[in-house]
């Protein structure tokens, strides 16, 4: 127990390569390769921590002088997900994610109450946020553990329901999107689907993608998006034109390099989660699966592309109109395609209503997202992200505003009964998806044998 | 002249990566020169005319004229040989 809190006090970019390293070895990747990845991925941490320095550093003065200019409170620096999924492998309970979302796939899968083989264990970092914010809301180190057990859960069954969309509209077959940030948001599609339909004149509109994605493209490009809001905010705030220009590159700088900071731990954990992968496969042989794969896959689709398009000037307007949110949107405006892109196949690929649900639910996620960012920002600092005094909090919309957060959150104030309560509703849906599949394969017999 | 790749996904972070050093060691062993860049799919709708191949884990705009190879397959192990096949062939001509 004393190693374990020793190697925790070392900080995330050194605790983060000895766990990488003894996991390595337990999935059977040789000493070489586990040493270098988990070097590789202590290194993509100190470089996700030096652009995260920069992007609060130079874009949190201007944040606090637009505050003082306009009277706009938005005062939390959205750091976007490349942040926060750092910030989660670095806290406690991330260090165990890839153990637990391993052995909670593995038994649902012995049990038959999942289909999805989710071999993008990069992606478990969703559960690691929820379980990070639990530890530090609860001051309990078990009940962050058991957070990430139930949302392991959540994720599973939810990328199960969603695969079906998968394959149809996306048109990749016997693949599933186990990810924490876009398979909630179908549960909310789903009945903002029926609504538009049951509402006359509203049910036919529709926005072509091509002639938005061919106007609007050139805003969708992450560096020249950050130009454009760094000046903006720059002018907001009041400052000379030397400063403006200043904040425009940085924050062009920001967008270009947080993705490439990213790679770099990605590409530590890379090796590590094949060996992994490779191992859990053999386990399953022969058996009909979804292999759990990144949503990364379909953001590139021209309805989530043009949607995306339209919702960044519409969040920003949002975030700074709705009475309550002091989150300033901005590392994760171009993290909105996770954030839709299993809505858009629930409407077929309407424009109008995606952007519509998706800004309905980007809205209320600022609250969210403004409610944890105190949580946020000290789990951060748990995770050695170095702030100067008095600084701006921070949060991020991916997964700060995501509704699976409040849900774990708000479970965890009741206790163990609210945690476990979330868990049981989301394992009776798999145990009826279970049966229903079951039934289905059933019939399907019959037909032939008639 | 060795010929440029784009390596894209929807972030340039996640999946690409994956693809990255899946194909850098594809060429290598095969000793086939060609720079490869990682990049993502918002940003490749402006730089496309720079690249004489695309290799993407995801849908790529209908505007992009240069050549697109989905390497989806190359994430699931099923087909990859075949992709990487079609990569070879691309990159002969």
């Amino acid at each position: 127990m004393a190693i374990l809190e020793y190697i925790v006090g070392l900080g995330p970019s050194v605790m983060l390569p000895v766990i990488i390293f003894l996991f390595g070895l337990l999935v059977k990747a040789s000493p070489s390769t586990a040493f270098r990845s988990g070097l590789i991925v202590g290194i993509g941490f100190v470089g996700i921590n030096l652009v995260i320095g920069l992007l609060v550093n130079s874009l949190g003065p201007a944040a606090k002088d637009m505050v003082n200019n306009l009277g706009v409170d938005l005062n939390i620096i959205d750091v976007g997900w490349p942040a926060t999924s750092a910030i989660s492998f670095g806290s406690t309970v991330g260090a165990l994610a890839i153990p637990i979302g391993l052995a909670v796939n593995m038994v649902m899968l012995f049990f038959g109450l999942t289909k999805t083989l989710n071999v993008d264990l990069w992606n478990l970092w969703h559960v690691a946020f929820t379980g990070a914010l639990v530890s530090i809301l609860t001051g309990s180190l078990a009940m962050g553990i058991v957070t990430a057990f139930v949302h392991t859960i959540i994720i599973l069954v939810l990328a199960d329901l969603t695969a079906k969309h998968v394959q149809d509209y996306y048109g990749y077959p016997n693949i599933s999107f186990p990810h924490g940030t876009s398979t909630p948001y179908y549960l909310i599609a789903l009945p903002m689907n029926k609504l538009f339909d049951a509402i006359p004149g509203v049910r036919n509109i529709k926005a072509d993608p091509d002639t938005i994605q061919k106007r609007l493209g050139v805003f969708g490009e992450p560096m020249v998006l950050g130009l454009i809001l760094g000046a903006f905010i720059g002018v907001l705030a009041g400052w000379n034109v030397q400063e403006v220009l200043l904040l425009g590159v940085q924050m062009a700088a920001v967008m270009l390099l947080l993705p490439r900071v990213t790679a770099i731990l990605m590409e530590g954990l890379m090796p590590i989660s094949e060996a992994a992968g490779d191992l859990v496969k053999k386990r399953f042989p022969n058996r009909d699966l979804y292999i759990g794969m990144d949503s990364a896959l379909a953001v590139g689709q021209p309805a989530v592309i043009a949607s995306t398009l339209l919702l960044i000037p519409i969040v920003l307007g949002i975030a700074a109109f709705l009475p309550g949110n002091r989150v300033l949107p901005f590392a994760d405006l171009v993290t909105i395609p996770f954030i839709i892109c299993l809505m858009v196949p629930v409407f077929r690929g309407n424009v109008f209503r995606t952007v519509v649900t998706g800004g309905v639910a980007i809205g209320l996620g600022l609250l969210i997202a403004t409610y944890i960012s105190p949580i946020f920002t000290t789990a951060a600092m748990n995770a050695g992200f170095e702030f100067p005094q008095g600084t701006n909090q921070i949060s991020s919309l991916v997964d700060g505003a995501v509704p699976t957060t409040a849900i774990m959150v708000f479970a965890s104030k009741l206790g163990y009964v609210g945690l476990l309560g979330i868990g049981l509703i989301f394992l009776v849906v798999a145990f009826y998806q279970k049966k229903k599949t079951a039934k289905l394969e059933a019939e399907r017999k019959e037909e032939y044998s008639a | 002249m060795a010929k440029k790749i784009a390596v894209i996904c929807g972030t340039g972070a996640a999946t690409s990566t994956i693809i990255m050093s899946k194909l850098s060691k594809f060429l290598k062993e095969k000793e086939i020169n060609a720079q490869t860049t990682q990049s993502n799919v918002n940003a490749i709708a402006n730089s496309y005319k720079d690249f004489d191949l695309i290799v993407s884990t995801t849908h790529v705009p209908n505007s992009v004229t240069t050549k697109t190879i989905n390497a989806v397959p190359i994430l699931t192990g099923i087909g990859a040989d075949k992709v990487f096949a079609e990569i070879e062939e691309e990159l002969k001509e």
